[in-house]
């Protein structure tokens, strides 16, 4: 299977510093495939996604290393290049909904500019491509919807409305990074689904969590990120069943500790 | 914290700039040349000279003496005022909110009231009222700040008592007077010195504008905004009458407000 | 809204009331008898007797509150009483005087955002540069220097080195200009300051890296989602300025000779006209009221949390 983003020797670090933050970090997330990167918080795997995306200050952090979409390089694209690229062939999912949506704009206007910065429709076109999209979210009533302000919605329904974002250009990757960490069961269950259901249209999905619980009901590959470097990698039967670090087998049990803990509380 | 201060250039270029005033302040005696008040007809308007390091004015006084001794009054008016104000305010900004109930609710009333009128006004007409003197300015100056400060510190009050160690000493039995005086007050202390600092200097231009409209200080007496006052009859004659108290009143303030915007800086790095 | 509105406006009765009350009061803890001052203005040495029957006619043996509830209600008709140095009603001196004053604040208000918005958004969007620097001192030396100063400092300079404005010209578009920079200066330079914050914060919430994620446009993102954000703050603060430039007229004003309220205040409190400080307090108060009033409108309308409270449907 052809791949789609394709990271080589990845490396961050600060400006005038030479601990790298983030380190020869190499790998591929492949169409129709889900890829999990787990880590503690503070192991780079944030960094790294803002890596992808360039959202990362160029004063402040230095990047090397190559980080390619269907061949082209991200990182020496102009700035221009790469904001073409940037939110259409390549979506982000963000961690907190209710706080990633610009409080005076409604959410239809956040979709009319996200469809009218890289497509040439207007914007009754744009209009209509937004609703579809929301429609395929299975959300009720999207007129109304398209004409609120995002402070009235449910983080749920922001979360499936960012989606709505992401998958309405056709992008090729999609990079969620904690996207269902802020979210209660039910709607952390709907998000998944949606994942599975990127999958399966052949996006390329990038899952970036803490949360073991996630990846192993979505990811087909997994990275184990520690202090900015890859310490494991494999297929997510590999890593559940049979770990080769003392790292992973603690991440994992400690996602059981935790557990038993809430139990407790509840 | 005060390793942090001695390393920002500014806060040690304001602090210097304060130290200086202070210095020029007290020693104003053994600096100023010439007595501050003599009168000297035969020497009107005389340009800088030996004995006369800035020349002289309308009524032959060594401007330079003048310059030196207003540092006194700048001073000596600005911080005893921002004293009062500071322990006004400390007293209010943290008892209502801990009191709570009906006396915070009256706290909050009688505040948007008083903050309803510009600063300004309520000290132009109290010393409308009291009529003039420095002691009437003072006065009016506090009564038309204080509910600023108390405000300001009740914000910072407000905010600090949702830090969850507030919680945990609450827990652990401590009383609220014991709350207030060990944990709030020395948190929030840093935060109100860049507004006590940056109030002096809001202070200090604020009363050389009164002076200057002619009220409070008697003419005569060699208070910066004073000087200036009498030399805008010879504004377009002899400018120089004007332009330097009116410098030192600005190497002040600026002095002032430089080491309190580099505290702010120090204390919230985020917000610079 | 409406039910926003309808609050606002019971506490701004309220606060009226209290401005009322203060005003009134600050001006009657004066140790000089009205009366008498009257009667000194008009006669040469006032017998008791005719003092007395002053202070009869004037309404001032009555008791305080009495005296209180008659100004308030005289006010509330336009009636603050005669002026004790023009002789004229203060209201009509007043109405003369008002529309000089918001000549110049309202051309100040048209300077301050000229200069605020421009600088502060280059000064945020290059934090740390030269410039950044170079204009956080010049802000510092805004808020340090001495309005009066500055208006002697231009005068001297423009009026007299460059001819071209005429200073003591009353009603002429130029004469306008040195007196409203002077009074616009100082509030430029802290509202530059908080502009710059607030931008700032702005620049780093999640809603603006999700916009970048979206691929949206720098000049986009700025004006649609930075500077729309860092609005509402800016309305509120603005209308108090307003408020403040007003009462900061008192100085500006009597530097250039300008005839508006606050030199005219000045004058009555050095000539100890009573009623024409009060009405001039009461004024400038009910403006500064006002200004707060408009500032809470205008938010509560471009602010959709505050338009829309019902919540999710």
């Amino acid at each position: 299977m052809k791949n789609s983003l394709e990271i080589k020797d990845l490396n961050i670090s600060l400006v005038g510093n030479k601990n790298p933050l983030v380190q020869n970090l190499s790998f591929d997330v492949r169409k129709g495939k889900i890829l999990g990167i787990v880590g503690e918080s503070g192991s780079g795997k944030t960094l790294t996604c803002k890596a992808i995306i360039k959202l990362l200050n160029e004063k402040v952090f230095k990047v090397s290393g190559s980080i390619k979409l269907d061949g082209n390089n991200i990182l020496t694209m102009s700035e221009k290049q790469s904001r073409a690229v940037i939110g259409k062939d390549i979506s982000m999912i963000m961690q907190n909904p209710m706080t990633a949506f610009n409080p005076m704009m409604k959410i239809g206007q956040h979709i009319v500019e996200t469809i009218k910065a890289h497509t040439e429709l207007t914007k009754k076109q744009a209009y209509a491509l937004g609703s579809s999209a929301l429609e395929e979210m299975n959300l009720q009533r999207v007129a109304e919807i398209m004409n609120s302000y995002p402070h009235t919605l449910s983080g749920g329904m922001l979360q499936r409305v960012m989606i709505a974002i992401a998958l309405m250009l056709e992008p090729s990757i999609i990079i969620a990074d904690e996207a269902t960490t802020a979210l209660d069961v039910k709607n952390q269950a709907i998000i998944l689904e949606q994942f599975q259901r990127m999958r399966d249209i052949g996006i390329g999905l990038l899952v970036v969590t803490h949360d073991f619980g996630v990846i192993a009901q979505v990811a087909d590959d997994v990275l184990v990120m520690k202090a900015g470097e890859i310490i494991e990698q494999g297929s997510v039967y590999q890593i559940f069943y049979n770990p080769k670090t003392e790292y992973t087998k603690e991440l994992l049990q400690s996602r059981f500790l935790v557990d038993e803990e809430q139990l407790c509380l509840v | 914290m005060l390793k942090k201060v001695f390393k920002s250039k500014q806060a040690v270029a304001g602090l210097l700039i304060i130290l200086i005033v202070v210095f020029i302040a007290i020693f104003a005696p053994w600096l100023a040349p010439n007595q501050p008040e003599e009168i000297n007809p035969a020497k009107k308007f005389t340009g800088a000279s030996l004995e006369y390091p800035l020349g002289t004015d309308q009524l032959g006084r060594c401007i330079f003496s003048r310059l030196i001794y207003g540092a006194r009054y700048s001073l000596g008016i600005a911080v005893p005022v921002l004293l009062v104000l500071a322990v006004i305010s400390l007293l209010i900004g943290t008892i209502p909110p801990y009191l709570g109930g009906r006396f915070d609710q009256l706290f909050v009333v009688v505040s948007d009231i008083f903050m309803s009128f510009p600063p300004l006004l309520v000290v132009l007409s109290l010393v409308g009222a009291l009529g003039q003197g420095i002691l009437n300015i003072m006065i009016a100056v506090v009564f038309s700040m204080w509910v600023w400060f108390a405000k300001v510190v009740r914000s910072y009050v407000l905010l600090e008592r949702k830090q969850g160690y507030i919680m945990a000493a609450k827990i652990a039995g401590c009383s609220d007077l014991k709350i207030i005086t060990r944990h709030i007050i020395p948190n929030i202390l840093p935060a109100l010195l860049v507004y006590f600092s940056t109030g002096i200097a809001g202070m200090i231009l604020m009363i050389s504008g009164f002076s200057f409209l002619g009220l409070g200080i008697t003419a005569g007496v060699p208070e910066w905004g004073a000087m200036l006052s009498s030399g805008k009859a010879y504004l377009y004659s002899h400018p120089l009458l004007l332009v330097y108290p009116g410098l030192f009143i600005l190497f002040t303030a600026t002095g002032f407000n430089l080491f309190g915007e580099a505290l702010r800086d120090i204390i919230s790095p985020e917000e610079v | 809204m409406l039910g926003y509105i309808r609050n606002r406006l019971f506490s701004l009765i309220i606060v009226l009331i209290g401005v009322t009350m203060l005003s009134f009061i600050f001006s009657n803890i004066s140790s000089v008898d009205p009366a008498e001052a009257l009667a000194r203005r008009s006669m040469l040495s006032p017998t008791p007797k005719q003092i007395e029957e002053i202070r009869k006619e004037m309404g001032l043996n009555l008791p305080i509150y009495q005296q209180y509830l008659n100004w308030l209600w005289g006010a509330l008709r336009g009636e603050l009483g005669i002026s004790l140095l023009t002789r004229n009603p203060v209201a009509a001196d007043l109405a003369e005087k008002l529309p000089a004053t918001f000549l110049i604040v309202g051309l100040a208000s048209l300077w301050i955002i000229i200069i605020t918005v421009p600088l502060s958004i280059l000064s945020a969007l290059k934090k740390g540069s030269f410039f950044d620097h170079t204009l956080r001192m010049i802000t510092i030396f805004g808020i340090s220097i001495p309005n009066f100063w500055l208006g002697f400092i231009l005068l001297v300079a423009f009026a007299i080195m460059l001819p071209f404005f005429k200073v003591v010209d009353y009603g002429n578009f130029k004469s306008l200009i040195l007196p409203s920079f002077t009074i616009a200066i100082p509030m430029a330079a802290s509202s530059i300051r908080l502009l710059r914050a607030t931008i700032l914060a702005n620049m780093n919430k999640d809603f603006v890296i999700y916009a970048k994620a979206r691929g949206i446009s720098n000049s986009r993102i700025i004006w649609q989602h930075i500077l729309k954000n860092s609005l509402p703050p800016m309305i509120t603060v603005f209308c108090q300025y307003l408020g403040y430039m007003i009462a900061g007229s008192a100085i500006v004003e009597t530097v250039f000779s300008w005839p508006g309220i606050g030199s005219h205040l000045v004058n009555a409190i050095i000539g100890r006209d009573l009623p024409t400080i009060n009405g001039c307090v009461l004024v400038i108060a009910v403006l500064f009221v006002f200004f707060n009033l408009l500032a809470d409108l205008v938010n509560s309308m471009i602010n959709p949390k505050m338009l829309n409270e019902k919540g999710e449907f």
